[in-house]
């Protein structure tokens, strides 16, 4: 940390305080008769004003909330770092984001700078953390990896106190299965599981409707050109699972011996087993038949729309709504800047430039309604409700379960 | 006469297949090259915005398996994205230390292992043969969970990090260069080493002397299967790197949103690099040589190879 | 240096001098894969030997449990082909690289580093570039592929072709420098003597080069053997061998004792190949090359 910091103190508090605190630092300057640096100004009522700043009561050192003491607690008054370390996947956000975030007063004051890192999967991020990796302060884990790090007690309670900008996200979207108190994560963005097949050589009598009906083309239509799924045991089975009308969670034996068994009998109408690498491929026309995540299949059908050869389908009955969050591990050593990026993240216009880069929607209803009218009307990228309130949230509830979908997924991959 | 022929023959038929093997090996060079030059697909050029094509998100760029048109932006764009150019440069150094400090180590017990009584070298032998059958993502799960446990229990290792990924490379970098200098050392025969001991030379100049330079191409081929190894090594750093990004993870991670033709073109100018590099490098030692004194086996020209 | 000096057998008469070199030279390797090798070692060994007891936690306790688990069919089938896999990747490689090796040891002289150096260049293009770059030429809908009426993309005869090209100067490397120190005039003479030219190759090149050829072929095969990511972008992800299996478990699964069980079972079996080894080459050096 830097000495200096004895000559600065660096407030995290919304841009719109600023001249609030501008006007009391003069003020005291009056009452003082003399100069007087921020950090006495401060001093005296300080502690007051950021509280109501930050919109809760001004419950003196209770700050919102005033339950059990949480660790996030201990953040109130912390001054910003000047680093923040961000562990995601490459290429997930526009490189401006990170650039405005320190260009911000606050945190350019603080020298903020940002420093990412990254990983290619969910299960490198928890086999890291397990094994002790420190050092980061946000990490970006997909659901079912935000439910397993919350039952290890590997994430850190939130202090909404200094995520202001929290009212703009969808409310419906605070709290979910996956982390049924909210407290542990923000939304980053969200998708469903869909499929798409290629209509000038895939046509089935009837029009397909659910996943089932994806699965049963299978083998029918493998010989006319490449069929994909997606890969991952958290996504073979319990997709297959929900194929059938179960639960995607489900760990009954009988169930999970019929998904067993109902995808040894589709192995052989599969031709690849691949969540990013068909997605090249399927933009050059040489994928007839796969499931996929919406934001790709989006840009499958942009990359097509010469040809106009894809037919996407979004899954009546069950699938899979899945959604990455930010998250900041228990041991991030610069948590009020990882609070700062997420609040940055939830303001509409950045959130705007982040669904313009990766596709995929973030339910900020601001930003929602700032995206251009064929984005916000496309029922890929705002899949509307109908669909999705069949959906469900794919979850690693405790280790047997997931040890027995990875073992049905090798069977499956080796058969 | 015949056996001549024969010769001939063997030789002409050995040149063919090294040709096809040379060819074999660059042709995936050659589209990995010639991709650089490729443009993002014709709809992601209609529906982009700006005037920069190479500026097109990941994202959106359509189909660059194919070709799609001719531009060369992709290498500034390439060489302006500090996420790929620090991680080069990252992997670059880390694999040159980790291949200098483990052919070190791997030469100094190939030379005393290879005379040993057998007693003492099995279970040494056993050790080093151990380090290449562990799969490397045990060793690599196995590595971050010691590295993390040591340093919280001992306050013994440096954090995460650089250091980590080179100490955890050195392993199998090391038993590799200890085989392959073996290999050579036992059937180099120790005539020369007798005939200047018989001389009057000392242990060390023998070494230094008439040892080190015979044993230069296997020490050479050492480091630069070490240096390979350890700047194309994705799954030991990505687990004990902490916050340090080297190049295959940097690529690996970006496989998600998809590689841009930006990616080809660092590839390209890093191959240019090489070849102009060796080039000069075989020029220089054939002019040492050429100016240098006669046939003896010394001397790095004559580790090159070069006569 | 007095210490190196002592060190230094006086001559035995009529059996060859061989300067031994001292023990001590050894120790830093020795120390070396003690705390970074063995360490982690260790802890896998402890692991294997607990229960899991939460996501990538462990009950610290002693039960043969794991290794009992990896008894099972799944696991047996997996481990037999993915043996086949590295054996027959290895054998084709060895038939690549041998001629290529045998070439540039005996009939380069000037560029013999230079040819060993092309070699090794497009191995610092990235893996992942290269192999995709593979995949292009190799794809049925691709323009090579399209000419010569190829489709093997996704097949094992993909992956064949993936791994030789990736695990080629792992082989060439040490069989060249084994190679390159041939004296090549011992085949003249041979030759001169009357022999045929197969018959000099068989008792004298090859018989001389074996333990160059061994260790390459086992420093090809063993990490064969633990191969996942070739497999998985050049067979689709249709084929599942023992790497899979191993990052499946510690990465899909968090689960770490059973990880570490499969992990030692593999290198167990693996070491099977490696004593072989060990005791062959031993013996060679024993008796001279």
């Amino acid at each position: 940390m830097k000495d200096d910091r004895n000559e600065h103190l660096n407030i995290l508090a919304p841009r719109s305080m600023r001249p609030k605190f501008d006007y009391l630092h003069r003020e005291v300057q009056d009452l003082a008769g003399m100069r007087v640096n921020r950090r006495a100004a401060l001093g005296i009522g300080g502690l007051a004003l950021l509280a109501a700043a930050c919109g809760g009561s001004t419950n003196a050192g209770g700050g919102g909330g005033g339950a059990a003491s949480q660790p996030a607690d201990a953040l109130k008054g912390k001054p910003l770092e000047d680093q923040l370390v961000i562990y995601n996947w490459s290429e997930y956000d526009d490189p401006s984001t990170y650039k405005k975030f320190e260009e911000l007063p606050a945190e350019s004051a603080a020298g903020l700078k940002t420093h990412e890192t990254y990983y290619s999967s969910n299960d490198e991020l928890l086999a890291k953390l397990h094994a002790g990796g420190t050092g980061y302060d946000i990490v970006v884990p997909s659901q079912n990896a935000v439910g397993e790090l919350i039952q290890e007690g590997g994430l850190m309670k939130l202090d909404f106190n200094l995520i202001p900008n929290i009212k703009n996200l969808d409310p419906k979207f605070r709290k979910a299965s996956f982390d049924p108190t909210g407290e542990f994560h923000v939304i980053k963005d969200f998708g469903i599981t869909m499929f798409f097949y290629q209509n000038t050589v895939v046509k089935p009598s009837t029009e397909p409707k659910t996943m089932k009906d994806f699965y049963n083309l299978l083998n029918a239509n493998v010989s006319k050109g490449r069929t994909n799924v997606l890969d991952g045991a958290e996504e073979v089975v319990p997709l297959a699972a929900m194929a059938l009308g179960y639960s995607a969670n489900t760990d009954d034996q009988a169930e999970l011996d019929d998904t067993q068994k109902f995808l040894l009998s589709i192995r052989k109408g599969v031709t690849t087993i691949s969540s990013f690498g068909y997605i090249n491929d399927a933009s050059a026309g040489k994928i007839i038949l796969s499931q996929g995540w919406n934001g790709d299949v989006r840009r499958i059908l942009k990359a097509r729309k010469k040809e106009g050869d894809i037919t996407a389908v979004l899954p009546t009955e069950k699938s899979e709504v899945w959604a990455d969050s930010w998250c900041v591990p228990a041991t991030a050593p610069h948590p009020v800047a990882a609070h700062a990026w997420i609040n940055w993240l939830l303001e509409p216009t950045t959130a705007v430039t982040e669904m313009e880069y990766h596709s995929y929607p973030i339910p900020i209803p601001a930003a929602l309604d700032q995206m251009p009218a064929e984005t916000k009307n496309d029922p890929i990228f705002n899949v509307p409700s109908t669909y999705t309130d069949n959906y469900e949230y794919i979850l690693n509830p405790n280790p047997q379960l997931v040890n027995a979908r990875t073992k049905i997924y090798q069977q499956f991959k080796a058969a | 006469m015949r056996r001549r022929r024969r010769i001939l023959t063997a030789k002409r038929g050995f040149t063919a297949w090294a040709i096809l093997v040379y060819a074999f090996l660059y042709l995936p060079i050659l589209v990995v090259v010639i991709f650089a030059f490729d443009k993002p697909s014709a709809t992601s050029i209609a529906t982009f915005k700006g005037s920069n094509i190479c500026n097109i998100q990941p994202a959106d760029i359509g189909n660059i398996s194919v070709w799609n048109g001719f531009t060369s932006c992709w290498f500034a764009k390439g060489l302006n994205t500090s996420l790929y150019t620090d991680a080069i440069k990252t992997s670059f150094f880390i694999a040159l230390e980790a291949s200098i400090i483990a052919t070190i180590l791997g030469l100094g017990a190939a030379l005393a292992l290879a005379r040993m009584k057998r007693r003492w070298r099995a279970p040494f032998d056993v050790l080093v043969y151990l380090t290449l059958v562990v799969p490397e993502i045990v060793i690599a799960v196995a590595s971050l969970i010691f590295f993390v446990q040591v340093r919280s229990n001992l306050g013994a290792f440096p954090p995460l990090g650089r250091s980590t990924i080179l100490l955890g490379q050195i392993v199998f970098n090391a038993s590799l260069a200890m085989l392959v200098i073996r290999a050579r050392f036992v059937g180099m025969g120790d005539k020369l080493e007798e005939a200047a001991y018989d001389l009057g030379s000392g242990p060390v100049s023998t070494f230094r002397q008439v040892t080190l330079p015979r044993l230069m191409p296997a020490v050479i081929a050492a480091l630069l299967l070490s240096f390979t190894f350890s700047f194309d090594d994705y799954v030991l750093p990505a687990f004990t790197n902490g916050t340090t990004s080297t190049w295959p993870i940097v690529l690996y991670s970006a496989v998600r949103f998809g590689i841009t033709p930006a990616v080809n073109a660092l590839a390209t100018l890093m191959l240019l690099v090489t070849l102009i590099l060796i080039v000069a490098v075989a020029i220089l030692l054939r002019r040492s040589r050429v100016e240098g004194p006669g046939q003896e086996e010394h001397g790095l020209g004559a580790a090159f190879g070069l006569g | 240096m007095a210490a190196v000096a002592t060190a230094v057998k006086p001559r035995k008469s009529g059996r060859s001098f061989a300067p031994k070199y001292p023990k001590w030279l050894t120790l830093p390797s020795l120390l070396y894969y003690s705390i970074f090798f063995l360490g982690p070692m260790a802890i896998l060994a402890v692991f294997s030997v607990s229960i899991q007891s939460g996501f990538g936690s462990v009950e610290y306790t002693f039960s043969t449990s794991q290794f009992a688990q990896v008894n099972d069919s799944l696991y047996i089938t997996v481990f037999e082909r993915t043996l086949l896999m590295a054996a027959t990747g290895s054998l084709l490689t060895i038939a690549v690289g041998y001629p290529l090796a045998y070439w540039m040891a005996r009939y380069l002289s000037t560029y013999k580093m230079l040819a060993l150096l092309v070699i090794i260049v497009p191995f610092w293009t990235s893996f992942l570039i290269r192999t995709y770059a593979l995949k292009i030429i190799l794809d049925s809908h691709g323009y090579l592929a399209q000419d010569l009426g190829i489709n093997i993309l996704y097949t094992k005869y993909a992956v064949g072709i993936g791994l030789v090209y990736n695990y080629l100067p792992l082989f060439i490397l040490p069989v060249f420098a084994s190679l390159e120190r041939m004296d090549w005039t011992l085949i003249e003479a041979a030759t001169d003597l009357g022999a045929k030219p197969f018959t000099a190759f068989k008792d004298i090149t090859l018989r001389l080069t074996m333990p160059g050829v061994v260790t390459g072929g086992l420093l090809v095969f063993i990490p064969m053997c633990g191969e996942y990511i070739i497999p998985n972008i050049l067979g689709g992800g249709k084929f599942e061998f023992v790497g899979n299996i191993i990052g499946d478990t510690f990465g899909d699964a968090q689960n770490w004792p059973f990880g570490s069980a499969l992990s030692i079972s593999l290198m167990a079996a693996l070491s099977v190949f490696v004593v072989i080894y060990i005791m062959f080459a031993t013996r060679e050096e024993q008796f001279g090359a």
